[in-house]
């Protein structure tokens, strides 16, 4: 396998860890939570466009926009109801707490759709490109993959920099006391963020499931919050920029781990690349320095 | 390691472990095979909860990963019975129960050498950071069979057969299990009661508490925690000795992720704070498979509801629990363990 | 006008406000001084509503101050400059300032707004673009009251403004202070340890000492009262 192959495949994959560390990094940067229902949330997302386009006879696309309004309303619930009254709280609440979540989704997953592990279409064909007599790693699929990553970061990065209220969301994150002075809805622009986050979430779910076997059933989901969190870690658990490389890092890494070492224990490589970069720059590659002042 | 412990306290936990074992050892006698297996269950499972509970209750790290040790302590049971290395280092076949205490052993210092390394790790984090690694550890350590260059040593997909020694003639076979579950359970909770009551236990819990006044008081934060590590890895490497035992193989299959949140939501709902209390949540989590399957067979649930109960009911549990309790975590930790008394300087 | 009746508020058992009565007539500058720990920023927090007031009234404008919410208070003409400055340092100079108009919504006049505040402060206007931890003591001062004076308030709340800053940057805000309330009749409440520079802008003065108002009246009659002074302001 030609290394240009390896970066290809790793680029399609880490599209997906990034989309998952981006989305725990919005909700890490706005209420300070690591989000570890991620998994199950986008899961459940996952889970309801397999149910319109696999036994509903929809088109992919009709899916994928209901799995990310399913997101955006899942994301909003879960913020307001579930997370609010611990946001204040010892870290430790919050932990139990989305973990606890994580488990009830699991379990009302598999009550509804079972435990098996059901399959779901990609959005193009999976057939790899040929360019002269060489086979490339890379597919209309994954070209698909990769584009709408993007496209979400572009979306987003423009949401955050360039609108008002991408603008209140940062003060709200960066200063709540401050913004709320200031007279933004703090609390509205927490939501939004968990919104924001487990739509992004929902994308990557559609995404995985379509490109990689076995990720469709309740756990399945498991392995991609711990990529995504790795991935988060590796570029800064406080930065959007640093998700988005973290994410294409560890694809490209796994991708040449599982051609030299082995297939199959990618959650191995996820502790062990965890781990070291924890113990050498546990701050991330692309954080700011740890205290804010004013 | 102990340190200074009063004589009153410590005859007062002897008598306890005395009376306690030979209750549980009369009341194996009484029990049938199904209830004596479910038992034997319940007392690994202590094992690992006890241990649990002193790491994340009385050191303040929270775990959830402790399903990798329970992992490797099954493992390193079932690799030294198909080796045979009992019997090779004791140099004798002679009784083969001196073999099954030292698989056992095997498996609590084998788990408690990996329980250090990850403390190490762990000393540093912090929170979520802290939580995040052991659960990169609970998925990433029990796919290593599946590692092609370690497929054939370990097993793969299948796992390995635990071949365990046959009890003394006469005895019935679950019965036997039960009692050195039972056994086992009973000197963990012995020994960590002794602990908690140490100064290494009062150490616990002054960096628990506050870590700057503990180091400032001249304790080595990091080296406490990692303590706290090598303390409840070695008991949940126990456990996960006891299960290959009990359940007679082991394979990656057995230590899913679910294991790991099952160990913590019982610790949780048994009191952050207390062993009677990690008892009482490892027969939560033993028995809840079972009454939730009575619960859908009495109310005629499919299958797939009656499997995936269990899971509902705690994760909704976890949840009401961390909203209706306004001091949360806090809360149970200071009602259970205790804090320590700050002294007035 | 700005009316405190018989505020109380506690921090825990703690008195922090003891019965404070306060009037601001609009137009003017009230110094509020004393020890640290006497209750002053207590009292500014107490009027946005960032901790409330266990009994008393706090109105503005007839409006029921202790009944409104945090993020509503700067809709009713009320801005706050918090003890510490919060410059919302991860953002840029205009993006902090863009942010004090944003409650309004009308782009035009935010841009109106902006201009004129890089008027009366050109040294934001040289770092508009810059991340706000670059900005020094003073520019993050200038910055601060320029955000709050970009949602126009008719009342400005100043906690310790020269904290920390050179007395020539303190004579500055004082006298942008001082115009802004002869141009726009801007009501300023200014909360100060330096009681000789805050005396020397305001209109009317309040002495507070563990919560309790100990002296009011011109700002004039208490800098002449040399008993007060020594006990009360350090000077």
């Amino acid at each position: 396998m030609t290394p240009i192959n390896l970066i290809l495949n790793g680029i399609a994959f880490g599209s997906i860890y990034a989309a998952v560390a981006l989305a725990l990094v919005l909700i890490w940067r706005s209420t300070r939570i690591v989000n570890f229902a991620q998994g199950g949330m986008l899961m459940v997302t996952t889970f309801i466009a397999y149910t319109l386009v696999q036994e509903h006879g929809q088109n992919y696309w009709v899916g994928l926009v209901v799995a990310l309004l399913a997101g955006l309303v899942i994301g909003a619930v879960v913020e307001r109801v579930l997370v609010r009254p611990v946001e204040g709280a010892s870290p430790l609440n919050a932990v139990i707490l989305t973990l606890g979540l994580l488990l009830l989704l699991q379990g009302g997953a598999g009550m509804i759709w079972g435990n098996g592990v059901a399959s779901y279409p990609p959005a193009f064909s999976t057939i790899f490109y040929r360019v002269g007599h060489q086979e490339l790693l890379f597919s209309p699929n994954y070209l698909f993959v990769v584009v709408s990553v993007a496209v979400v970061v572009v979306l987003l990065y423009l949401l955050f920099q360039r609108t008002s209220i991408g603008l209140r969301m940062r003060a709200s994150a960066f200063s709540p006391e401050v913004a709320r002075l200031l007279g933004v809805r703090v609390g509205r622009m927490l939501t939004l963020g968990w919104a924001l986050a487990a739509a992004v979430g929902a994308l990557a779910g559609v995404l995985i499931a379509g490109t990689a076997p076995n990720y469709m059933n309740p756990n399945g989901f498991d392995a991609l919050l711990i990529y995504g969190f790795t991935a988060a870690v590796i570029g800064g658990l406080d930065s959007p920029i640093g998700a988005v490389v973290g994410g294409l890092l560890m694809g490209i890494a796994f991708a040449f781990l599982n051609n030299y070492v082995s297939v199959q224990i990618d959650t191995f490589y996820a502790l062990v690349l965890l781990t070291v970069v924890l113990m050498v720059r546990p701050s991330g590659l692309f954080s700011r320095t740890a205290t804010r002042r004013v | 390691m102990p340190g200074v412990l009063g004589r009153s306290t410590l005859l007062r936990h002897v008598l306890f472990a005395v009376i306690g074992g030979a209750a549980l050892f009369l009341l194996t006698h009484e029990l049938g095979e199904f209830r004596n297996s479910q038992l034997a269950n319940i007392a690994y499972i202590a094992c690992a909860t006890a241990g649990l509970t002193v790491l994340t209750g009385l050191s303040g790290q929270v775990s959830i990963g402790h399903g990798a040790f329970m992992f490797i302590g099954a493992y390193t049971a079932a690799l030294f019975l198909k080796h045979d290395l009992a019997e090779r280092l004791l140099q004798h076949s002679g009784n083969a129960n001196f073999g099954l205490i030292i698989v056992l052993l095997a498996a609590v210092l084998v788990c408690a050498l990996v329980g250090g390394v990850v403390g190490v790790a762990a000393a540093r984090l912090r929170g979520p950071y802290l939580a995040g690694i052991t659960l990169a550890l609970a998925i990433g350590i029990p796919v290593l069979p599946l590692w092609s260059k370690l497929e054939g040593p370990l097993g793969g997909h299948a796992g390995l057969p635990v071949n365990a020694p046959a009890p003394p003639t006469s005895v019935d076979y679950v019965r036997f299990q039960a009692w050195i579950c039972c056994l086992s359970a009973v000197i963990v909770i012995f020994l960590l009661a002794n602990l908690s009551r140490s100064r290494v236990g009062r150490a616990f819990r002054a960096v628990r508490d506050d870590e700057i006044s503990a180091s400032l008081a001249g304790l080595s934060v990091a080296r406490v925690q990692v303590l706290a590590f090598v303390v409840s890895a070695a008991c949940a490497g126990l456990s996960g000795g006891l299960f290959a035992i009990v359940a007679g193989s082991v394979g990656p299959a057995s230590f899913p992720l679910s294991l790991s949140f099952y160990l913590l939501a019982a610790i949780v709902f048994g009191g952050l704070g207390s062993l009677a209390g990690a008892v009482y949540g490892a027969v939560l989590i033993t028995l809840l498979p079972n009454w939730s399957t009575d619960i859908a067979n009495s109310l005629s649930l499919s299958m797939r509801v009656q499997n995936n109960l269990p899971l509902v009911i705690l994760g909704a549990a976890l949840i009401v629990a961390m909203l209706v309790f306004p001091s949360g975590v806090q809360g149970l930790l200071r009602r259970g363990w205790g804090t320590v008394a700050r002294r007035a300087t | 006008m700005l009316e405190l009746t018989d505020v109380v508020t506690t921090y825990g058992a703690v008195h922090a406000l003891d019965g404070v009565s306060i009037s601001v007539p609009d137009g003017t500058i009230l110094a509020v001084l004393g020890a640290n720990g006497a209750g002053k920023t207590t009292l500014l927090r107490s009027i946005n509503g960032l901790v409330r007031a266990r009994s008393g009234s706090i109105r503005y404008d007839g409006r029921d101050l202790l009944r409104t919410k945090v993020e509503d208070v700067v809709s009713l003409g009320i801005a706050h400059v918090p003890e510490g400055r919060g410059v919302i340092t991860e953002l840029t100079v205009e993006e902090n300032l863009r942010l004090g108009a944003l409650w309004r919504g009308d782009r035009d006049e935010c841009a109106t707004n902006l201009a004129a505040t890089y008027q009366m402060f050109p040294p934001l206007a040289e770092r508009r673009n810059k991340a706000a931890d670059t900005l020094s003591g003073g520019e993050r001062q200038m910055l601060v009251v320029g955000r709050a004076l970009m949602s126009r308030p008719k009342l400005l709340l100043l906690d310790e403004p020269s904290l920390g800053l050179a007395p020539r940057i303190t004579a500055q805000i004082m006298a942008t202070l001082r115009r802004l309330r002869d141009e726009q009749q801007l009501t300023v409440v200014l909360v100060e340890q330096n009681a000789r520079s805050a005396l020397s802008v305001a209109d009317s003065a309040v002495v507070l000492n563990l919560g309790k108002v100990v002296a009011q009246g011109s700002a004039a009659e208490l800098a002449a009262d040399d008993k007060l002074r020594h006990a009360y302001l350090g000077f």
